[in-house]
C-alpha cells in the first residue's frame, strides 16, 4: 500500500469533485469547520428541481443542443477527413486547425458576436449551436485526418476492388469499421459542447440558458448546495459516457 | 478536387475567426461600429499605454506556464513509475474520470476548497487555528494555479500514457538498462526525453488553452490584473460604450499572441495529435 501512496494521493485528489460535490449537495449544513455535514437533507435536490420552473426544461435543452451539436460536428469532421485525408497540406490544416480550437471560447464568441447579430441569430438556439459547431469543427477534421491513415483507405480499396459500388462499400464496411471512432469523436464534442460556457454566454445573450449557465447563477447567487446539485448532473453525462468510451479518449486541454 | 475540400476547411475553421479578428481590427483603429469617428490611432495609444493591459497580458502567461510547469511532472510521475496501475481499467477509470470536470464545476471546487474557512483549511492541522490564509482572490493567484494544474494533469496523463505505448516506452527503458544504463540515466536520457518531446506540440496547445482560460479566474481571480480573458470580457459587458473599442483592442492583441505561440506550436509538430 505505501508503495502506492503518491499515485492514490493524485487520485484522491483529482476525484474529489465527484465525492464532495454529491455530499455538499446533500448536507443539511456543512460550514467551517465541520469536516463532514452536521446533517443530511434532500431539500435542495427538491429546490433544483422545482425553482424557477425547474431544472429539466435546462437540461433538456442543454441535452438537445449537445446533441445536435455533436451529430453534425462528427458526421461534417468524418466526411471532410476523408476528403482531405491524402492532401498534401495536410500539416497546414493541422495547424489551422490546432490554432482555431486553442482560441478562448469567449474571446471567438465577442469576435463573431456583431456577424451574429447582423444575421439575426443572436440569442437564439441555432445561433449558440451554429457557434458550438464552428469551434468545434476544427477538432474534428483534425480527429478524422488522422483517423483516415494508410489503413481505412487501403479498405475502401479493397472493397472497390472486390467489385463493391460506392454505396455498398460505405454501408458495409467502412461505416461499421468506423463505429467506434465515430463514437469517440461524438463523445468528445458532445462533452466540448456540454462544458461550454463562453460561447453560450455570449452568442446566447442570456436568452438560450443551458445547464453551465444556470449552475454559474446559482454560484454567482452565493446558493453553494444548490450549485452542488446543479453541478452533479453537469458532471453525470461525461462520467457515464467516460465509462463507455475509456479505452478511445483523446486529448483535448 | 482537394484544394476545394481543403478551402471548405479553411472556410469553415479560419474565416469566421479571420473576419472576427478583421471587424475588431476595424474596430479598433475607429473604422467600424456604432458611431464610429473615423480612423484613429487613440484607442490603440490608451491601450497600449495602460498599465492594465501589460499586466494582464503577463499574469495569464505566468499562470499559464505556472500550470504547464507544475502540471507536467506530477502527470509523469503515475505514467514513469506506476506503468503497471494504468493496466488495470477500474484505475485508469478513475484517473481519468477527472477529465469530465467541466472548469466551472473546477472553478467552483477552487471556491470551496481554497478559501479561508475551506474544505482545504479544515484538513490542514492547525491550519484552522493559524488561519490558512485565502488563496482565492490570492495575491499570487495561487488558487487559479491550483485549480488549472488540477485541471490539467489528468489530460496529460492520457497522453503520456497514449505516448508511452505508442512509442513502446517499457521496451526502450529496458534496452536502455540492458546496455547498462543506471536509473536515473533511463529515466532522463530515455524516458522523460521520448514523452516530452513527443507530447511538446499539445503540451503548447495546453498553454493556449490555459492562456485564455476564463472561467477558473472569473471566479478566483482579482478584481486587478485580470487574466486577459476575463479582462476582455469584462470591458465587452461594461455598459459604458467607451469601453467596447478597448475590447476590440484587446481581442486584437490576443489573436496576435495565440497567433505567435499557435506558430511556435505549429513548427515543434513532430508527432501530431
Amino acid at each position: 500500500m505505501r508503495k502506492y501512496a503518491v499515485p492514490i494521493f493524485i487520485v484522491a485528489v483529482l476525484i474529489l469533485p465527484f465525492l464532495y460535490l454529491p455530499a455538499l449537495s446533500a448536507a443539511g449544513e456543512w460550514k467551517h469547520p465541520s469536516l463532514l455535514p452536521v446533517s443530511w437533507t434532500s431539500g435542495h435536490w427538491k429546490r433544483l428541481f422545482a425553482a424557477h420552473g425547474g431544472i429539466m426544461p435546462v437540461v433538456t435543452v442543454s441535452f438537445l443542443l449537445s446533441g445536435i451539436v455533436a451529430l453534425l460536428t462528427t458526421a461534417a469532421g468524418f466526411l471532410l477527413g476523408r476528403l482531405l485525408a491524402g492532401d498534401p497540406g495536410r500539416r497546414q490544416i493541422q495547424a489551422v486547425g490546432y490554432l482555431a480550437y486553442a482560441f478562448s471560447p469567449v474571446i471567438y464568441a465577442y469576435c463573431l458576436q456583431f456577424f451574429f447579430l447582423k444575421a439575426g441569430i443572436g440569442g437564439t438556439f441555432p445561433g449558440v449551436l451554429i457557434v458550438q459547431f464552428l469551434l468545434f469543427f476544427p477538432f474534428s477534421v483534425i480527429y478524422f485526418i488522422s483517423y483516415w491513415g494508410r489503413n481505412m483507405m487501403a479498405l475502401e480499396e479493397l472493397c472497390f476492388t472486390l467489385g463493391a459500388s460506392r454505396r455498398a462499400a460505405w454501408m458495409q464496411a467502412l461505416l461499421p469499421v468506423s463505429a467506434p471512432a465515430l463514437r469517440t469523436a461524438f463523445f468528445q464534442i458532445f462533452v466540448f459542447s456540454w462544458f461550454d460556457f463562453g460561447l453560450t454566454q455570449v452568442i446566447g445573450q442570456g436568452r438560450v440558458s443551458t445547464l453551465s449557465l444556470t449552475v454559474w447563477q446559482y454560484m454567482a447567487e452565493g446558493d453553494p448546495y444548490i450549485a452542488a446539485a446543479g453541478s452533479c448532473l453537469l458532471l453525470l453525462p461525461p462520467a457515464i459516457l467516460m465509462l463507455m468510451n475509456e479505452k478511445n479518449i483523446r486529448f483535448r486541454p | 478536387m482537394s484544394g476545394g475540400y481543403r478551402s471548405l476547411f479553411y472556410g469553415i475553421s479560419l474565416l469566421p475567426l479571420l473576419a472576427g479578428t478583421a471587424y475588431a481590427l476595424a474596430y479598433s483603429l475607429g473604422l467600424a461600429g456604432i458611431g464610429a469617428p473615423g480612423f484613429t490611432a487613440g484607442y490603440w495609444a490608451l491601450v497600449l499605454q495602460s498599465p492594465e493591459t501589460w499586466s494582464s497580458l503577463f499574469l495569464s502567461l505566468a499562470v499559464a506556464f505556472a500550470a504547464v510547469l507544475l502540471a507536467v511532472p506530477a502527470a509523469l510521475l503515475p505514467v514513469l513509475f506506476y506503468s503497471e496501475l494504468l493496466e488495470n481499467p477500474v484505475i485508469r477509470y478513475l484517473l481519468f474520470l477527472p477529465v469530465s470536470v467541466p472548469p466551472l464545476t473546477a472553478a467552483f471546487m477552487g471556491v470551496e476548497w481554497l478559501g479561508t474557512g475551506g474544505m482545504a483549511a479544515r484538513f490542514l492541522p492547525g491550519a484552522a487555528g493559524v488561519g490558512m490564509p485565502s488563496l482565492i482572490n490570492h495575491y499570487w493567484h495561487t488558487g487559479i494555479i491550483i485549480s488549472l494544474t488540477l485541471m490539467s494533469i489528468p489530460f496529460l496523463i492520457i497522453l503520456f500514457w497514449q505516448h508511452s505505448r505508442a512509442e513502446k516506452l517499457s521496451g526502450l527503458v529496458e534496452l536502455a538498462r540492458s546496455l547498462g544504463a543506471n536509473r536515473i540515466q533511463v529515466l532522463f536520457c530515455v524516458a522523460v526525453p521520448v514523452l516530452l518531446n513527443r507530447a511538446l506540440p499539445q503540451i503548447g496547445l495546453m498553454f493556449v488553452f490555459l492562456f485564455g482560460s476564463y472561467e477558473v479566474p472569473l471566479l478566483l481571480g482579482m478584481q486587478s490584473p485580470r487574466m486577459i480573458s476575463v479582462l476582455i470580457a469584462q470591458k465587452f459587458r461594461k455598459f459604458d460604450l467607451a469601453d467596447i473599442p478597448h475590447a476590440y483592442v484587446l481581442t486584437v492583441i490576443y489573436a496576435f499572441v495565440v497567433g505567435i505561440i499557435a506558430w511556435l506550436v505549429s513548427r515543434t509538430n513532430r508527432g501530431a495529435a
